[in-house]
């Protein structure tokens, strides 16, 4: 009981998931506007997956009702749907009405992904998890629209409202915790993977990815790379054993920040190398779940001393001292 | 709080952990390599994880695929065969952030027909026969940006030729492999 106290009791790294929230909502407009020349001919009524087409596969896999709200013939419905999409994205990221909004911005990314599945790749399965866990969290309380607003009334009376207010606190730190846990999988899956292959073994496998065509923007560059056999061999070790490990280290912490620190720098730079930026920055707003409210606060300060003003994110109704409490609190 | 709402709390959160544990067991499962458990249990863990949580980690792995693609079309009309791969890979070229139609519609496209797909025409699956038609709609809608605009011939066929990339320090590449599709009307 006294464990339930504190799990409902406490909102835990709640700049993580406010954090979490303006990536995602980020991310969820680059890949909308990105490909706003070609909307019509991914998603749209000319879409080479003709709406015909994704209403028949759908049904073949008993996928009916929600999942083909996309799905239209008609170029007005498929814009206004598309705009929507869109403005609905803006107002996630800057965490309005987020209890609300993080709900619309989960089916909106939702029904866009399954219009056309095979245009999406793991970055944009990353975006779609996120979106449907961070409806579950209380993302918009900080650095937000929300969090400058003025105290609201409580919702409800006396022992309902606190009832409400703690299923609502258990619920966000139970999602983060999900959160965390599928980016672990999500690593730990990736480099069980690798290992399987024999070169990644023998520290051949960056050769043949930097030789493909899709993935060289820059081939002059990419062709360098792949020539130095010392170089590759270390990288691909490196990305194996911090994937492999990253499920553990985050447990301490100490040994998170290399760890996280590795990860940004591959990110980075299969984000340039490789021409995968919105991957790339999937993978690091999902990295970001593991760094607690100390480390955020922390930023603030830096922040507030570079600018010489408010620390940014930090709430009006916030009870002083509690990012005292918290950074002593955080949990890893 | 007094005792109901206590118990009341105490319920939802032992409904809550199981679903979040259910949630990370699942995908766990889903996403690791093939195992007793999971081969055991494809149709719950699919039917949870299908459309929703549907992940892909296994990327460049277990090794990066060590070949390029060239897919290549031609119309009934003209006859000469048009380099669709060419243009993607001129518009990825020197692109900060390449459009998803570039880097991804045309070879995946090619590689679920390969995987799923069957060479009758129509195929002999209704699966089959959508990713056929998707697959006929992309190198349609390219061939227009060549040149070729639709309505002027009555077929096109697509020819696939794949080429290894050679290994680190080797002389020469493997042979190219050539697969060669049957005429599909317009």
């Amino acid at each position: 009981m006294k464990l339930l106290e504190r799990a409902s009791g406490t909102a835990y790294s709640l700049r993580s998931a406010a954090v979490l929230r303006i990536g995602t909502g980020l991310l969820s407009l680059a890949y909308l506007l990105r490909d706003i020349g070609d909307a019509g001919v991914l998603w749209g009524p000319e879409a080479y997956w003709t709406p015909e087409m994704a209403l028949e596969l759908n049904a073949l896999n008993g996928w009916t009702g929600f999942y083909t709200v996309a799905v239209t013939e008609s170029p007005v419905l498929w814009w206004v749907f598309y705009g929507l999409a869109v403005a609905v994205s803006v107002l996630f990221t800057l965490g309005w009405r987020t209890r609300v909004t993080s709900i619309a911005f989960a089916v909106l990314v939702c029904a866009v992904q399954f219009r056309t599945a095979f245009v999406n790749d793991s970055g944009d399965h990353l975006v779609r998890l996120l979106a449907i866990y961070l409806a579950c969290t209380a993302c918009g309380r900080v650095w937000s629209l929300d969090g400058r607003r003025e105290w609201s009334p409580p919702l409800l009376k006396g022992e309902n409202e606190e009832l409400r207010r703690r299923v609502v606190t258990l619920t966000h730190n139970l999602a983060l915790l999900v959160i965390a846990g599928q980016v672990m999988i999500a690593y730990g899956a990736a480099a069980m993977y690798k290992i399987q292959g024999s070169t990644w073994r023998d520290g051949t496998a960056l050769h043949y990815a930097l030789h493909l065509n899709a993935f060289t923007p820059w081939p002059e560059l990419s062709h360098w790379v792949a020539g130095q056999s010392a170089l590759i061999l270390g990288l691909a070790y490196l990305t194996v054993f911090t994937q492999l490990g990253l499920p553990f280290a985050v447990f301490s912490r100490v040994l998170k920040y290399p760890f996280l620190i590795a990860l940004l720098g591959s990110h980075a730079a299969i984000a340039v190398l490789m021409g995968l930026p919105l991957f790339s920055a999937a993978m690091v707003i999902g990295d970001m779940v593991f760094l607690g409210d100390a480390f955020w606060i922390g930023a603030a300060v830096l922040v507030k001393r570079g600018s010489g003003g408010r620390a940014p994110g930090t709430p009006r109704r916030d009870h002083r001292g509690e990012a005292a409490v918290l950074s002593r609190r955080s949990p890893g | 709080m007094t005792a109901p709402r206590r118990w009341l709390l105490a319920a939802f959160a032992a409904g809550a952990v199981g679903l979040a544990g259910w949630q990370l067991a699942v995908v766990f499962l889903y996403v690791a390599p093939a195992n007793g458990v999971s081969k055991t249990h494809k149709p719950v863990i699919d039917g949870w994880i299908y459309p929703w949580f549907e992940q892909h980690w296994a990327l460049f792995a277990p090794n990066p695929f060590a070949a390029n693609y060239r897919i290549e079309a031609r119309t009934s009309a003209s006859g000469t065969w048009h380099d669709l791969s060419a243009v993607d890979n001129a518009a990825v070229r020197h692109s900060p952030y390449p459009a998803r139609a570039n880097q991804n519609l045309l070879r995946r496209a090619w590689k679920i027909y390969r995987d799923f797909g069957d060479r009758a025409v129509p195929a002999r699956t209704e699966r089959a026969e959508l990713f056929r038609r998707y697959l006929g709609n992309i190198a349609a809608g390219r061939l227009e940006g060549l040149g070729e605009r639709r309505g002027t011939y009555d077929a096109l066929q697509l020819r696939i030729t794949t080429l290894p990339i050679p290994a680190p320090g080797a002389a020469s590449a493997p042979r190219p492999t050539r697969t060669v599709l049957p005429w599909w009307r317009a």
